[in-house]
């Protein structure tokens, strides 16, 4: 009988997916490969099979990696768990796995209830009788909380661990936020949002502690006595919403939004122990760094709620009430004139006249489709522009030089705030973005009429790269005197740069207030 | 949102599968990162779906439906040189896949088995290939071999290992 699972004329096969797992497959051999496979049962069974050994392998030792323990899967807890089934012993490791912060996501990300049973799950599952009291020991600790919103931030899409929504945190593990916002839960069920450039460490199921930066918290029933220590002092929450900070120099405050605190500020070592302030609603203290042997003072301040971000952007709809598009939307009609032709995704294929798609119902909001011929979307968003509507244009427009968008908005209100959003790269010079976007408005603005909003957006192409717009704007009227619908035309009267994106129309009810 | 039992229901079901699943998305994506990527985006959806499965019914089957659809739109978004690429292709590995899940399965089994009768030598080689964002290169780098070297004795490893699994499947009768 012949036991060589690989007949001779296959051995090449193998080299190629051992090629192809090391990621040193060239071009031509991933083609040769995928013909072979296509074409040739027997070396699909062979691919399938090969690949199965890397996922076991992998599967088996990185949990190893992670657990401490051996690879034999006869380990005590695997015994302990024949309700599971089939695989035997990769029920442990499926269960080790889990917990893995990157696989762990995906159940985490689901939502806390599902956290916290998950956790009562894996907490049976690691009640290990006597003899298991070495492996016990080496298992992950649980996670204690968990990122459930994220806006602004890190890609979803960045490799490793990124601070996105579901991503658990176990005890004594930090989150430095550079930018955007998070919402972490502690399982306990205090709810926190933090702020960028803030630093907080998880210290257990219901409490962290806050190095730098600002966060606001909410507390349920379940959770009083939610603690966030500071570097000065320690704040305990008697059932309320409150908001800390704490700034470089490690001056922490403390403002009371509805309940009660307490805050204790922190001594040296030999020093007599501060008193414990309560503060209510309405109330706010700052507890500044004092010398080793002196006692911190607590200093009252006036509460300001509105220093804080209380609310994440998420809890309402994306576009704030006072933004929100009028029914009709705020575009009326598009028209598009003389464009590229071509055959991409999302529409398929198009001609010169091809109007665009509809844009995303939420307008433009983290992940909505920016272009009718890419699959690009947003991956970061300013504040003031969530929620605009905008013209999904053909990103292949660039290529042609005297295309043309006529545009008219709903005449249901007299004026709007219409946005270029414009690559950065089209341009290397601020002076020569703005020359663009003139050119680019000709027909109805003069030169610098549209002005640098200051606001932007990161574009995903699905490439791992994110490509930055810059937003200008301008506030016109929807229509005449005689209220006619005016159509405003967007044109090129050059090649747009190709390395660039095309630009994208967006539009706003009015213009952002001046604190924004 | 789902009571608690079917949140227990769900985590039972999710870890008993999950392997497979994984190893299901690594054959279609030929790529460790881009499953383990999809392996999180199908868990979110079958989880904000359970309610829609029917007790009794295959999980496995259902969370491989979600699966592939994932994989499909994940290559219409990356369309990259890091996977292979075709509809044909996922097809076929698909089909392939449900008519071997016998032969895998035992192909698992066997694995720890196979995996004692390596030399300690290979088990820490494997053990530093397979850490999170290992290659051959990085395995080159710790253990002061050419990079040529550790590639060859990966490929001997593993075609050492996929002959052991094969002998076991056949003693134990799978075809």
């Amino acid at each position: 009988m012949n036991t060589s699972p690989l007949p001779e004329d296959y051995a090449k096969l193998a080299d190629l997916i051992h090629a192809l797992c090391e990621k040193t497959i060239t071009p031509e051999q991933r083609a040769q490969l995928e013909e072979w496979v296509c074409r040739d049962p027997a070396a699909r069974r062979i691919y399938v099979r090969y690949m199965n050994l890397h996922a076991g392998l992998r599967w088996r030792v990185r949990q190893d990696g992670e657990s401490g323990v051996g690879l034999s899967p006869e380990t005590p807890r695997a015994a302990r768990a024949p309700v599971l089934g089939f695989l035997g012993e990769c029920v442990q490791q499926s269960t080790s796995f889990l917990a893995r912060p990157m696989v762990f996501l995906a159940v985490a990300a689901i939502g806390l209830p599902g956290l916290l049973v998950l956790a009562l799950a894996l907490g049976i599952l690691w009640q290990a009788p006597r003899e298991a009291q070495v492996a016990w020991r080496q298992l992950p600790q649980p996670h204690v909380a968990m990122i459930t919103r994220a806006y602004g931030g890190g890609s979803r899409r960045a490799p490793g661990p990124s601070l996105s929504a579901g991503r658990v945190f176990a005890e004594g593990e930090t989150i430095s936020l550079e930018r955007g916002l998070l919402e972490i839960t502690f399982a306990d069920g205090a709810r926190v949002i933090l702020e960028e450039r803030a630093t907080l460490e998880i210290s257990n199921c219901n409490a962290g502690r806050l190095q730098i930066g600002r966060l606001a918290a909410t507390v349920p029933d379940g959770a009083h006595g939610f603690t966030i220590d500071t570097p000065t002092a320690r704040v305990v929450d008697l059932g309320t919403d409150f908001g800390v900070s704490v700034a470089a120099d490690r001056t922490a405050e403390a403002h009371v939004f509805g309940g009660q605190i307490e805050v204790t500020p922190k001594t040296g070592a030999g020093s007599p122990a501060a008193p414990t302030r309560r503060l209510v609603t309405g109330e706010a203290a700052r507890i500044r760094a004092a010398a080793a042997d002196q006692v911190p003072r607590i200093e009252a301040i006036s509460a300001s709620s509105d220093e804080f971000v209380r609310r994440f952007p998420d809890e309402e709809p994306p576009i704030a009430q006072d933004r929100v598009p009028s029914t009709p939307r705020l575009v009326a009609s598009v028209d598009r004139r003389d464009g590229a032709r071509g055959n991409r995704a999302p529409i398929g294929e198009f001609g010169h006249q091809t109007d665009p798609l509809s844009s995303d119902a939420s307008g433009l909001v983290l992940g909505a489709p920016v272009y009718s011929d890419r699959v690009y979307t947003v991956e970061m968003i300013d504040e003031p522009l969530v929620g605009a509507d905008y013209v999904r244009a053909f990103n292949s427009d660039k290529f042609d030089a005297n295309h043309r968008y006529d545009v008219t908005f709903s005449t249901a209100r007299d004026q709007v705030f219409v946005v270029v959003l414009l690559d950065d790269r089209t341009e290397a010079t601020p002076q020569r973005r703005q020359a663009l976007v003139d050119r680019l408005v000709s027909p109805f603005a003069r030169p610098g009429d549209f002005v640098d909003t200051g606001w932007d957006i990161d574009v995903d192409d699905g490439q791992e790269l994110r490509h930055p717009l810059s937003a200008y704007g301008m506030t016109v009227p929807t229509k005449s005197a005689s209220g006619n619908p005016i159509t405003y035309s967007f044109v090129t009267s050059a090649r747009m740069p190709q390395r660039a994106s095309h630009f994208i129309i967006a539009v706003l009810p009015e213009p952002p207030s001046p604190e924004r | 949102m789902l009571d608690s039992c079917q949140t227990a229901e769900f985590v039972r079901l999710w870890t008993l599968h999950g392997r497979r699943l994984w190893a299901y998305l690594l054959a279609l994506t030929s790529n460790d990162a881009d499953a383990d990527e999809i392996y999180q985006d199908v868990g979110v959806t079958l989880w904000e779906k359970f309610d829609q499965f029917t007790p009794g019914t295959s999980f496995e089957a259902w969370a491989r439906r979600v699966a592939l659809n994932k994989v499909r739109s994940f290559r219409q978004l990356r369309r990259h040189n890091t996977v292979l690429c075709s509809p044909e292709f996922l097809d076929a590995i698909n089909e392939t896949i449900a008519e071997d899940s016998q032969t895998l399965d035992a192909q698992s089994k066997a694995l720890a088995d196979c995996w004692k009768k390596l030399p300690a030598k290979q088990q820490e080689l494997l053990e530093r290939r397979y850490q999170p964002g290992a290659t051959a290169r990085s395995v080159a780098g710790q253990t002061g071999r050419s990079v040529k070297a550790i590639y060859e004795a990966l490929r001997r490893i593993h075609n050492a290992l996929f002959e052991c699994v094969h002998k076991a499947i056949l003693g134990e009768g799978t075809p």
